[in-house]
């Protein structure tokens, strides 16, 4: 109750002294920043500041001479492997660039003269963890595989299945999951991802979208003929992004859908975030269109919300935690804003990747010392470090007092060490009526073994009052009668 | 005063002999308006107690998560509509309650509520997620309690047989919900008309 009342304080003052700090941290960054907590938002301390643009223009040293090459144009799908370097499908251009992260051009795949190995309009990238490069080549209507080196070694076509006779295979993501079946998202199907064996076979469809129908549309289906149905009634939503991550959920994106935008899928091909609205945006009517889907080591979702031009953190039960990010004014470009961004990824320091047609290019934001300090407090708390989880949870509470979750992990770190009334305030603090049960469960017992003889004479002397009033009531009423 | 002490002290006896109870409230004098109105007053306060002090494993929002308003409208006003629906239902279908009868009983029959909810509130604190069966069961034994006791007021107040019961309590569930339909509607009507006069008058008289 203490800890309650002092976080009512501290709530208080930095509503009223703390905007100058999210002021002096807003210079370095041209948006807002937000924490969410129980359908609540408010404003945090800068999260994550642009840091350059990449990709707008590339060079190549020839011969001793710097020699100017095209940068990107159009620029769709984003991926980044082990070892922290970019690749990025630049659909405009027929090709996909591999970079390093300061934006130095190491690899141009699709523009070489074997005819199999050209690239027409690809719009999804994904790199497996042996080096090889699957692009959703979605021009030629094929999955095309290159080497690490990028030289071109297979491709997997539309396979002859029944179930997709009626389908032109135009893949614009791909991803590929433990097994090495591929996920694909391809245009104008509305059955689902499609996944493909390693054996090149159609394996089903994964994770569909239901089709909304709205009450008008219901009576529509009662009077239409077929024919005014294929025209009138709006189909299933689009998936716009795939990503499958090193558990193996696979999780999805959808665009024009009134719940479900974002969907996490376990391996059952159950969605974990079923009927949950994942729109936060208010700020446009086009708010809600997640274009792009990532998550990093820890279970973070970022999700991209092109239509507000903002992005989203979730932790992995999807809940909301963060946002940052905000749209250019009158499409002029400036480092930090988004014009028209489509994929963000999430390197292994944390730094997020985001490509923007608009710009032609890619925009990296770095993490605050801040956002840095989240991070290694979940990585530690992840690991089982609890002790060194709680002292960097509380290092980032003297930043934040907001941030739940730095709350959850120490409350986790008090329980292990078995100091389980004060876990339970922490998790009071942060309504885990969960965390809470368990701590009071193990005070309860150690309560009752401790006090093991008080206990059974509490018992005992409750029986003999029991007996003795028992005894007395019925003498009485025989007095009565 | 000391009458309506004995009143309200009357929902003990009342809770183990209901069937005499009703019939005892309306002829023997053991109820009053004035006890009944007490007993709804006694009734909510037992809820909001419960709210606040029922295990935060079981209602981690305790009375943070509402306001009194909101509970006064989902709880009290509920109770006062089933009392309007009920006599006036009643009044078609030949009952014999007055709306005296009606108002007292239907106070009356949510005294296991003011017995039971705060001792199970604080009975709950005891209890973690993996007893939670049992404090979810005695809420459960006390709301279904009251449901009986509203069914026995239809049938003993108007004096009913079995299925004449069962079909008034029907049309008293469509008649709150058509007193719910009217409010809204002639308080959407009331709040047009006075914006309508406002604007009309301002523009009469050229303040726009």
């Amino acid at each position: 109750m203490q800890l309650r009342k002092w976080l009512l304080l501290m709530m208080v003052a930095v509503v009223v002294i703390g905007f100058s700090h999210t002021g002096t941290a807003s210079a370095s960054a041209p948006y807002r920043s937000y924490g969410y907590f129980k359908e609540q938002t408010f404003p945090v301390q800068s999260l994550y500041v642009p840091e350059r643009v990449i990709g707008d223009q590339f060079y190549a040293v020839q011969n001793g001479s710097q020699e100017s090459l095209p940068g990107l144009n159009g620029p769709t799908d984003l991926f980044i492997d082990n070892e922290d370097h970019i690749y990025v499908s630049d659909t405009n251009n027929n090709r996909v660039v591999k970079m390093n992260d300061r934006g130095q051009l190491l690899l141009e795949l699709g523009t070489g003269a074997d005819e199999r190995s050209k690239l027409k309009a690809p719009e999804g990238i994904y790199v497996s963890s042996n080096g090889n490069i699957y692009v959703a080549d979605t021009g030629n209507n094929r999955i095309a595989v290159f080497n690490r080196d990028g030289m071109w070694i297979d491709e997997i076509l539309k396979p002859g299945s029944m179930m997709l006779q009626e389908v032109t295979f135009m893949p614009s993501r791909v991803s590929v999951d433990l097994r090495g079946f591929l996920y694909i998202a391809a245009k104008g199907v509305n059955e689902g991802l499609i996944v493909i064996s390693p054996d090149k076979e159609f394996a089903g469809f994964f994770g569909s979208n239901k089709v909304e129908l709205s009450a008008l549309d219901r009576i529509k289906n009662l009077f239409y003929t077929e024919e005014q149905k294929r025209t009138a009634i709006g189909g299933a939503a689009s998936v716009s992004d795939l990503f499958i991550d090193s558990e193996g959920f696979v999780y999805t994106t959808t665009i024009g859908a009134r719940s479900e935008q974002i969907k996490k899928y376990n391996v059952g091909g159950e969605n974990m975030f079923s009927g949950e609205n994942m729109r936060l945006a208010r700020n446009s009517a086009l708010a809600g269109t997640y274009t792009g889907i990532t998550v990093d080591r820890n279970g973070n979702i970022f999700a991209l919300d092109a239509g507000a031009g903002q992005v989203f953190q979730f932790d992995p039960n999807g809940e909301p935690v963060f946002s940052f990010g905000d749209k250019l004014v009158d499409n002029k470009l400036r480092m930090g804003l988004f014009g028209d961004p489509v994929s963000i990824k999430v390197n292994s320091r944390g730094y997020l990747y985001v490509t923007d047609k608009m710009f032609n290019a890619v925009q990296v934001f770095r993490p605050t010392e801040f956002m840095t300090k989240v991070n290694q407090a979940e990585e530690l708390f992840n690991s089982g470090n609890y002790e060194e989880a709680m002292r960097k949870s509380q290092d980032v509470l003297k930043s934040n007092v907001f941030y739940y979750k730095a709350h959850f992990i120490i409350g986790k770190a008090l329980y292990m060490d078995t100091k389980w009334a004060e876990s339970m305030e922490r998790f009071e603090l942060v309504f885990d009526t969960a965390g809470y049960s368990d701590a009071f469960w193990e005070l309860r017992i150690h309560w009752v073994r401790n006090h093991f003889y008080l206990v059974i004479s509490i018992l005992l002397a409750a029986a003999a009052v029991y007996y003795v009033g028992n005894k007395v009531i019925r003498r009485r009423r025989g007095h009565h009668a | 005063m000391r009458r309506l002490g004995e009143q309200i002290a009357y929902t003990w006896t009342f809770l183990r002999h209901p069937i005499d109870g009703f019939y005892d409230l309306r002829f023997s004098g053991k109820g009053s308006v004035a006890s009944a109105s007490v007993l709804l007053v006694l009734f909510f306060i037992a809820h909001l107690l419960r709210l606040e002090w029922t295990h935060f494993v079981f209602n981690p929002y305790r009375l943070l998560g509402t306001s009194v308003g909101r509970e006064l409208l989902t709880t009290l006003l509920p109770v006062l509509i089933w009392v309007l629906a009920n006599y006036l239902v009643s009044c078609i279908t030949k009952g014999q309650g007055t709306f005296r009868a009606v108002y007292i009983s239907a106070a009356y029959s949510l005294s296991p509520a003011i017995y039971f909810y705060i001792p199970i509130a604080i009975v709950s604190n005891l209890f973690t997620n993996a007893e939670a069966s049992i404090y979810y069961f005695l809420t459960f034994v006390v709301n279904a309690w009251m449901l009986v006791l509203f069914y026995l007021q239809v049938k003993e107040v108007h004096g009913y047989e079995i299925g004449e019961t069962i079909v008034n309590i029907l049309w008293m569930l469509f008649a709150m919900v058509a007193i719910i339909a009217f409010a809204i509607a002639l308080f959407a009507i009331v709040i047009q008309s006075v914006n309508f006069a406002v604007s009309f008058f301002r523009e009469a008289l050229g303040y726009v």
